[in-house]
């Protein structure tokens, strides 16, 4: 057990965005220091690949480096070799934290999962953001073969954090030291490992598909409001952008199924339609009987993506909100009113393709997809080629 | 006297805080470096348009009279172009500086030409100069101002047209893109707005040039004056707010007044991007600026059309060379890392 530093969140206030996304604490980590910016954990390993000795000097009682509002190409080297080792612990306490809640709720520890800082970072490209990465074709393409069971890598920031007062001290925004990102592509981590979006299961171990849908965006950003006590999940290095800008990805706006964008490249943003779903199912939950949403919800996933079938279906099947919310209705039968009228709230119903949800909440379209004996719609999945880009809507 | 109501006014008179209270006065003394003078249209030649005080092309004809500065200008692929109090002149910028052509490049038309009708004076009488609405030094250093080195780069360039303006606008895109507040100073150069256009559309919030310290151009001014008046600028763009600045340079490092100013740069900023066209003047370029004891940051501007002279630069010049829209992209930011950067 070692004490680390890192923002803490939840029922801890949120502090000045100049000063950072939480509140800055000493916390016990589980870790053991195992390379010179690497720490390692149950089933977690973080690194730093600038190549930096952060804790050569460190005990291996302590890591307690500072925050240096997030280092940066202004700051001295000092500062910004105590920001790399503040983004590596903050990083390993998060990550931590959100493995520790899905192990809980799964009943069972996710594949180990590696996340690297920095593998993508060239002079005059800084990378602001994060993915996450499976054996397999990526864009852009990644030099080295990712671990199978799943790699986080985390970009070394681009700009600052803006509130509008240029006099003030600046914040570098740098991914590590963002709590919201790094439980976001832990949340593809959860994601992968349960309802499997991509049905990379039933595909070979090296061949992975690095896509995203929407509902895996979705779902990552739930799982990122749960955590972070909050529906404005970006609100920090967002915090520029109008709450009503769906680039906010704000939970709480009822963005609804008329939101949908087809088309490639709509990922996040058709996700936000799914997520603020969740998020109204999970506050509606909580205020009538306090059962556990995000319990019911990670059932539900383990059930969606453990259905055996051929890939290319699969694929097709695990792109629609309608399929996963029916395994969300059938995981805790006693809250499936409530959640099923909160989801309808966002115009996503148990049945009928993303298209069809569309169409419906745009006014284009009033009738609904008949239901079938067996819960699939009669404009349900059908024998053919993989789903194109209009189809999936992500 | 007559009214100049429907006078067109050049963008060298933008700061000139109440034309309506002025008017055209009668000769008395030779005009001076930075004068207003009352001029009218007797040829329409290369400018065929003036740019006017808020930056519209306004269309040029014969007969017509324009409001510009008496001044000079030394463009290598342009004019070369001299105050010479006297009736006849030519203007030699669309945005009003009034001198006398002397030689020009084979591709430029003759100037258009004009007739100098006297001085532009106010309502005591007395003829208007843009150093009487230059704007005041700012009173403390930048150090005393934020307690650390201010974030400033010079632009400069090889000649005229290598890319020193796309260069300085990929520098204020960048760092508006990374979230800071950037600033923009014309050092030197001849009174046209192009330029300050290309940093407030490249995301500059804070501009100055040496319109607004008082010349229309700045060839011809003793170089004490441009020396000071950099730094001025550099202090001015601070204490307005910027948080990055850059400062560029015009015309090529072998042009005089330059020379000089590049001598100074290392007490002004933290070091200059290269503009140029090929990667022999990357070369030779680099050289003089180093023997300048000037900072070399990164190479840029026109060369960096072309892959293979881009890695020829490179190669000579031991630098990264860096188009406008890769220092749009965060090289702009990275230039200012005081760690050796990773290639």
């Amino acid at each position: 057990m070692m004490r680390v530093a890192a923002y803490l969140m939840g029922d801890h206030p949120r502090t000045d965005r100049r000063t950072g996304p939480g509140l800055l604490a000493e916390v016990d980590l589980d870790a053991t220091v195992t390379g010179p910016a690497e720490l390692t954990l149950a089933g977690l390993t973080v690194r730093d690949e600038r190549g930096d000795d952060l804790f050569g000097g460190a005990g291996t009682q302590a890591c307690l480096f500072g925050p240096a509002a997030g280092g940066g190409p202004l700051a001295g080297p000092e500062a910004e070799h105590q920001a790399r080792g503040f983004g590596v612990t903050n990083t390993a306490y998060h990550a931590a934290r959100a493995l520790g809640l899905a192990a809980r709720l799964l009943d069972r520890p996710l594949p180990p999962l590696l996340i690297r800082i920095g593998p993508h970072s060239v002079f005059g490209r800084g990378w602001g953001g994060g993915h996450y990465r499976l054996p397999g074709a990526a864009s852009p393409p990644e030099p080295d073969l990712p671990e199978t069971g799943g790699e986080i890598h985390l970009g070394t920031g681009r700009r600052f954090i803006e509130d509008g007062d240029p006099r003030r001290p600046r914040y570098f925004h740098v991914p590590t030291h963002n709590p919201a990102i790094i439980y976001h592509e832990v949340g593809h981590h959860i994601c992968r490992h349960t309802a499997d979006f991509r049905a990379n299961r039933l595909r070979p171990p090296l061949d992975q598909h690095n896509g995203k849908v929407a509902l895996d965006e979705g779902t990552a950003d739930f799982i990122t409001a749960v955590l972070l006590g909050t529906p404005d999940i970006y609100g920090w290095h967002r915090g520029h952008v109008p709450p009503w800008d769906p680039r906010r990805r704000r939970l709480d706006a009822r963005w609804t199924a008329a939101w949908l964008c087809p088309g490639g490249g709509q990922a996040h943003a058709n996700g936000t339609v799914w997520a603020s779903a969740l998020w109204t199912a999970h506050e509606r939950v909580r205020q009538a009987d306090s059962a556990d949403f995000t319990r019911a919800l990670f059932t539900a996933m383990n059930r969606f993506g453990s259905h055996e079938g051929e890939v290319t279906e699969e694929q097709r099947r695990r792109s629609r909100f309608s399929q996963l919310l029916r395994e969300l209705l059938a995981a805790d039968p006693a809250i499936a009113p409530t959640v099923t009228a909160a989801m309808a709230d966002h115009g996503i119903l148990p049945y009928g393709r993303n298209c069809e949800l569309r169409a419906r909440m745009q006014g284009r379209s009033t009738a609904l997809p008949a239901q079938t004996a067996d819960g699939a719609s009669d404009a349900g999945p059908a024998p053919g080629p993989a789903p194109t880009p209009a189809e999936v809507l992500s | 006297m007559r009214n100049l109501f429907t006078m067109k006014w050049s963008y060298v008179t933008r700061t000139v805080p109440n034309p309506g209270r002025c008017q055209l006065g009668w000769p008395s003394a030779p005009p001076r470096l930075g004068d207003l003078v009352v001029a009218q249209v007797t040829s329409v030649g290369a400018h065929e348009h003036l740019e006017d005080a808020h930056g519209r092309r306004v269309k040029l004809h014969p007969g017509d009279l324009v409001v510009g500065a008496c001044g000079n200008r030394y463009a290598t692929d342009f004019y070369e172009g001299y105050h010479r109090p006297g009736p006849k002149a030519h203007l030699l910028t669309a945005g009003g500086v009034i001198g006398t052509a002397v030689s020009w490049h084979t591709n430029c038309p003759v100037p258009t030409e004009l007739e100098v009708l006297g001085p532009l004076t106010d309502d005591n009488d007395q003829p208007v100069s843009l150093d009487h609405f230059a704007r005041p030094r700012p009173p403390s250093s930048p150090q005393s101002l934020s307690g650390s080195e201010p974030l400033a780069v010079a632009v400069v360039g090889s000649s005229m047209n290598s890319g020193k303006t796309t260069t300085a606008a990929g520098l204020i895109s960048g760092w508006t893109r990374a979230g800071l507040v950037a600033g923009a100073a014309k050092v030197t150069g001849s009174g046209s707005g192009k330029d300050r256009w290309t940093y407030i559309d490249a995301g500059a919030r804070y501009v100055v040039d040496f319109l607004d310290f008082g010349m229309s151009s700045t060839f011809g001014y003793p170089p004490e004056r441009l020396l000071g008046t950099m730094a001025a600028m550099r202090d001015a763009l601070i204490q307005d707010g910027a948080d990055a600045i850059v400062l560029e340079i015009a015309d090529g490092l072998l042009q005089a007044e330059t020379r000089r100013l590049i001598g100074h740069l290392p007490t002004v900023c933290r070091g200059a991007v290269l503009a140029v066209g090929d990667a022999l003047a990357a070369c030779s370029g680099v050289d003089l600026l180093r023997a300048a004891g000037v900072p070399v940051l990164a190479v840029s501007g026109l060369i960096t059309a072309s892959p293979l002279a881009s890695r020829e630069a490179a190669v000579v010049t031991g630098l990264p060379v860096l188009s406008p829209s890769q220092l749009a992209g965060g090289a702009a930011l990275d230039l200012f890392a005081d760690r050796v950067p990773t290639t």
